[in-house]
């Protein structure tokens, strides 16, 4: 498609649109939300910048798994509001659980040096 | 489903484009006035909130794009860039874009126009319900020869069958004289068995169709009125129905009038035209008459295949030869085809032929724009060069150019439908009126989508076949080596040999095209030069019908045409006045004859032409005397019965022998009135006459007196044929119509007589469809012609500027001009002769589909090759002779300075 798929060098590539799913799926909030909310839940080891979320939140739009509508924000302005579809709960699951086989082998590798 | 989705949201961000813009305005900025807020609550002053803000952002265009890209198709966006590109290049160079459009339009638009009229005879479909499931009857044999149509008696065991097909009709078309307010008319007409109606689906606009018992014999006279007749006649009035109408001198009663968009024409041929009445055909379901006068055609009941219907055919063909013996040779049987397929009959090849001449023409202005695209490669060579070095892949190159070539030929392909619609009209205006299914004025020849599909596909392809070669070749090029060196010499080379080769192709292709019109134009002169067999000259034919009744016996026809002779031998200007049933180059009759005392391998003998005549028809025609002697005032009822027959006849049947020993018996299969032909004495042999097809050898004929003629035949032939008058004149023909025909009418007791026709007509119509495809074919191959030339000239033209730093250097060293003009010369020679050798061969290859066009010259006429090959060799002389001129007269020390 296209996309050049930006990874920060902390965040393994293929997982940010996971994470973005996963955060969305506490509930509505715009893209600024999701940037804090991923940095602050992994303890500011997680960083995800702008130049990666858009992206990667219309990618997820686009491909059905989010769905935004426009709201007014706290501080009265317009602001994109995205929430988690049934589809996209979905493949949150698939990612999810292809995620936690993909890193426990990798620990499992780790471990055994 | 869910790329469906993604497709559908995609579309919709197309779609929304300006919006989708907005909203990431807003998104980002309510992001940026986030952040900014953060930064304030952790301490910094407001600008420097701001700033840190835009800072960790990053670049807000490369993230628009990314977005835009995501939402949209990313192709799509700088696919829309390359078409801005493209508009503001070829803007910057309006001589190149103006040449090139025009010459694609000219190309597209001359395809246009010939598809036009192809797809209204070969695509477009039959107007009546289900086409697909129409067939038409005819009689095959395995030896490929194949006749579509029927006799009574064939109607009668196809009508038997009940489960392949329903609605089974017989019609034939004619022409029928009508009373008008001056003096006769003859009009198109056609006589329809019971279910015509129902199986072309024609519906009334006033009053009703015929009724099955108004089908049955002698059920009366009836009518139906085509709806242009009912306005011409009784201006659209419902009092026409149940009014009488005097057709061939006979009252009708008009029962009702078709809607006025049936089309007639189509079945009817473009001979007859679009039938103005149509009138029951009132056949006896016992009938045994075996002459093939009828049209047959049936409706497929759904499921069955042509296959299945063809398997029953061959079946019934069996009942028939019980039934019928002697009919049927053995070798035939019964088939069907497609209605649309017996409709076009054979239109299909010279349409195919043309539309394929016309392609050529489109593939000569390919080349041709080709080269001008190759030219400006060169020009552009250092701007495709920066563009490379700045990171432009060659695909983009490549894609970039071709949407310059694509934007090209759609302005031309847009200019071409339009010069097309024009082109098609001046198509029509040469219409030799042999062309199936056009309809009467042409109505049928429109735009519809087939013809906007082929043109938008046309255009389409040309702008990837001329574009693809330069466009390729430019990306070839290394970015390095053409900004190193000032013109790119080794890419100018490379390209000027290409530009050769498209030179030698469009020789190629021009040659096969005025060598397939060189054909045509010696078969037309072959057509005007060879005689006919008869002297056309200051000869007036007027047909007349003998419907009224009076005529059921020869007798009385015998005496009707002595009181005629009488009558307009006495009009000073007619030298000889002749009478027949039918002149040359009209549709005849043929019929089977046996050769008294000859034994029998088969049913019988031969099978030939048969026409009933007056002893001056001979010399009415000037169809002259080989042997024996003609007809006389003493070949009467009461004398021995005779016949004259045809060289061809006595080639085929009696090489080594007299044939004035023999006697023929003639038609005497064919039933009732024929039965009671006796063996016929030859007397005579005269001269061959040319018959409507091209390029046929004479067939055998065989002609009767009109006074030895069984009654039952004269009533036959007075029911249903007519009696051509033949006048011989000392002046101008068409000037003594009137008086002849004032004359006609006299002698005959007002008899209908249709417009006069002079032989000269008759013959220019023969040759008309010739015409048609000689012109065409000319056209196309001078334009061909004239795109090659161009080709050549421009060609050398700017090879010649190219190397005039090299000509002047050569100049100051001293070569002489006739050197430089060789130089030049030299190079056009070779790519000629390249392009006439391999034309040549071309056209010997292809010719042999004109085949069927040609007369009185092969399809490899040495002499046309040759012709046409000097012509190109010395076209291409001349167009190169300007560019070689002006390169001898380079000032070598001007050229030098330049540098």
């Amino acid at each position: 498609m296209g996309l050049r798929e930006r990874a920060p060098d902390d965040l393994l590539p293929g997982t940010l649109d996971m994470l973005i799913l996963k955060t969305v799926s506490r509930g509505t909030m715009h893209g600024y939300t999701v940037a804090q909310s991923i940095q602050r839940v992994s303890r500011e080891v997680l960083r995800v910048e702008e130049g990666a979320l858009y992206p990667a939140l219309h990618r997820l739009e686009v491909r059905g798994f989010l769905r935004s509508e426009w709201g007014v924000s706290d501080n009265n302005r317009r602001a994109k509001y995205y929430t988690l579809t049934a589809q996209g709960r979905r493949e949150l699951e698939r990612e999810a659980a292809s995620w936690t086989r993909v890193a426990g082998a990798i620990a499992r590798v780790m471990q055994s040096a | 489903m869910r790329r469906l989705g993604a497709f559908y949201r995609r579309l919709l961000g197309l779609l929304r484009r300006r919006r989708l813009e907005r909203d990431l305005d807003d998104e980002l900025a309510f992001h940026l006035a986030m952040r900014e807020a953060d930064h304030r609550e952790s301490g910094l002053p407001p600008d420097g909130a701001r700033v840190a803000a835009r800072r960790q952002f990053g670049s807000v265009t490369l993230l628009k794009e990314q977005a835009r890209d995501t939402w949209t198709f990313p192709s799509f966006e700088s696919w829309l860039q390359d078409v801005r590109f493209a508009v503001r290049t070829l803007r910057r160079s309006p001589a190149f874009a103006v040449a090139g459009v025009l010459t694609l339009a000219l190309g597209i638009g001359a395809n246009t126009a010939m598809f036009s009229l192809v797809n209204a005879v070969l695509f477009r479909p039959p107007s009546y319900p289900d086409p697909q499931r129409i067939i038409v009857f005819g009689t095959v044999a395995f030896s490929g020869t194949e006749f579509f149509g029927g006799s009574p008696a064939k109607f009668n065991v196809l009508s038997e069958e009940r489960d392949a097909w329903g609605s089974l009709s017989a019609y034939r078309f004619g022409f029928i004289t009508i009373r008008g307010g001056t003096g006769s008319d003859e009009i198109p007409y056609a006589q329809v068995s019971a279910h015509f109606f129902s199986l072309f689906g024609a519906h009334t606009a006033a009053g009703r169709l015929f009724l099955p018992e108004e089908n049955r014999p002698n059920a009366g006279r009836f009518a139906i009125l085509s709806f242009g007749l009912w306005q011409r006649a009784f201006a659209g009035s419902d009092g026409a129905i149940g009014s009488t109408l005097l057709l061939d001198g006979v009252p009708h009663t008009i029962i009702g009038v078709l809607e006025n968009h049936f089309d007639g024409e189509t079945l009817a041929g473009p001979f007859i035209g679009t039938p103005a009445v149509w009138v029951p055909l009132q056949l006896d379901p016992a009938s045994t008459d075996q002459g093939n006068t009828l049209e047959i055609a049936a409706r497929l009941r759904r499921g069955v295949t042509a296959e299945a219907a063809s398997a029953r055919l061959r079946a019934l063909a069996e009942d028939f030869r019980l039934k019928s013996p002697g009919i049927l040779r053995p070798e035939e049987t019964f088939d069907a085809k497609l209605l649309q397929d017996v409709l076009i009959g054979d239109a299909r090849t010279p349409l195919w032929l043309l539309l394929g001449a016309v392609g050529f023409v489109l593939l000569i202005a390919c080349a041709n724009v080709a080269s001008l695209l190759l030219v400006r490669g060169t020009v552009r060579i250092r701007e495709i060069a920066i563009r490379t070095a700045l990171g432009a892949g060659r695909g983009r190159v490549v894609r970039q150019l071709l949407t310059e070539s694509a934007l090209l030929s759609l302005a031309g392909g847009l200019l071409g439908l339009a010069f097309g619609m024009v082109a098609v009209r001046w198509l029509l205006a040469l219409n030799p009126g042999t062309i199936p299914r056009i309809g009467p004025s042409a109505a049928g020849v429109s735009l519809d989508w087939r013809v906007l599909a082929f043109t938008a596909l046309v255009s389409l392809a040309t702008g990837l076949l001329f574009g693809s070669l330069p466009a390729l070749h430019a990306a070839r090029a290394r970015a390095d080596v053409m900004l190193r060196t000032s013109g790119g010499h080794s890419t100018t080379k490379a390209q000027s040999r290409v530009r050769g080769l498209l030179v030698v192709a469009e020789i190629t292709l021009a040659l096969v095209l005025l060598v397939g019109a060189t054909l045509l134009i010696r078969t037309f002169i072959a057509l005007q030069v060879q005689s006919p067999g008869f002297d056309p000259h200051r000869v007036l034919t007027m047909r007349m019908a003998l419907r009224d009744g009076r005529f059921g016996k020869t007798a009385g026809v015998v005496q009707l045409v002595e009181d005629i002779m009488r009558r307009v031998n006495t009009v000073p200007d007619v030298v000889v006045a002749g009478e027949g049933a039918w002149v040359p180059l009209q549709p005849y009759l043929a019929l089977r004859f046996t050769i008294v005392g000859r034994p029998m391998d088969g049913p019988y003998h031969g099978m030939g032409r048969w026409n009933i005549v007056s002893p001056t028809y001979f010399e009415a025609l000037g169809i002259p005397l080989r042997r024996g002697r003609l007809f006389t005032d003493h070949d009467t009822a009461s004398s021995p019965p005779v016949v004259i027959v045809n060289e061809a006849m006595v080639r085929q049947f009696w090489p080594d022998e007299d044939p004035l020993r023999h006697q023929l018996v003639i038609g005497r299969d064919l039933g009732p009135p024929f039965n009671v032909e006796t063996a016929r004495q030859i007397v005579g042999v005269v001269g061959n006459v040319r018959e409507g097809v091209l390029g046929r050898d004479p067939q055998p004929t065989t002609y009767v007196p009109q006074a030895q003629l069984p009654d039952g035949v004269t009533a036959l032939q007075a029911r249903l044929g007519f009696m051509t008058w033949i006048f011989r004149t000392r002046g101008e023909p068409h000037a003594m119509s009137a008086r002849i025909e004032h004359e006609l009418r006299l002698a005959s007791g007002d008899l209908p007589v249709a417009p006069a026709r002079s032989m000269e007509d008759i013959l220019g119509q023969s040759t008309a469809s010739t015409k048609f495809a000689m012109v065409v074919l000319s056209v196309f191959g001078g334009a061909a012609l004239l795109l090659a030339a161009t080709g050549i000239y421009g060609l050398m033209a700017y090879s010649v500027q190219q190397r005039t730093h090299e000509i002047s250097i050569r100049m100051a060293l001293g070569a002489r001009r006739s050197e430089v003009m060789s130089l030049v010369l030299g190079r056009s020679a070779w790519i000629t002769s390249g392009g006439i050798v391999l034309g040549v061969a071309a056209a010997a290859s292809v010719t042999r589909y004109l085949r069927g066009m040609l007369f009185g010259v092969s399809p490899l006429d040495p002499a046309t090759f040759l012709a046409v090959s000097l012509m190109f060799a010395s076209v291409a002389m001349v167009a190169a002779f300007v560019p070689a001129r002006r390169a001898t007269q380079v000032d070598p020390l001007v050229a030098l300075r330049c540098e």
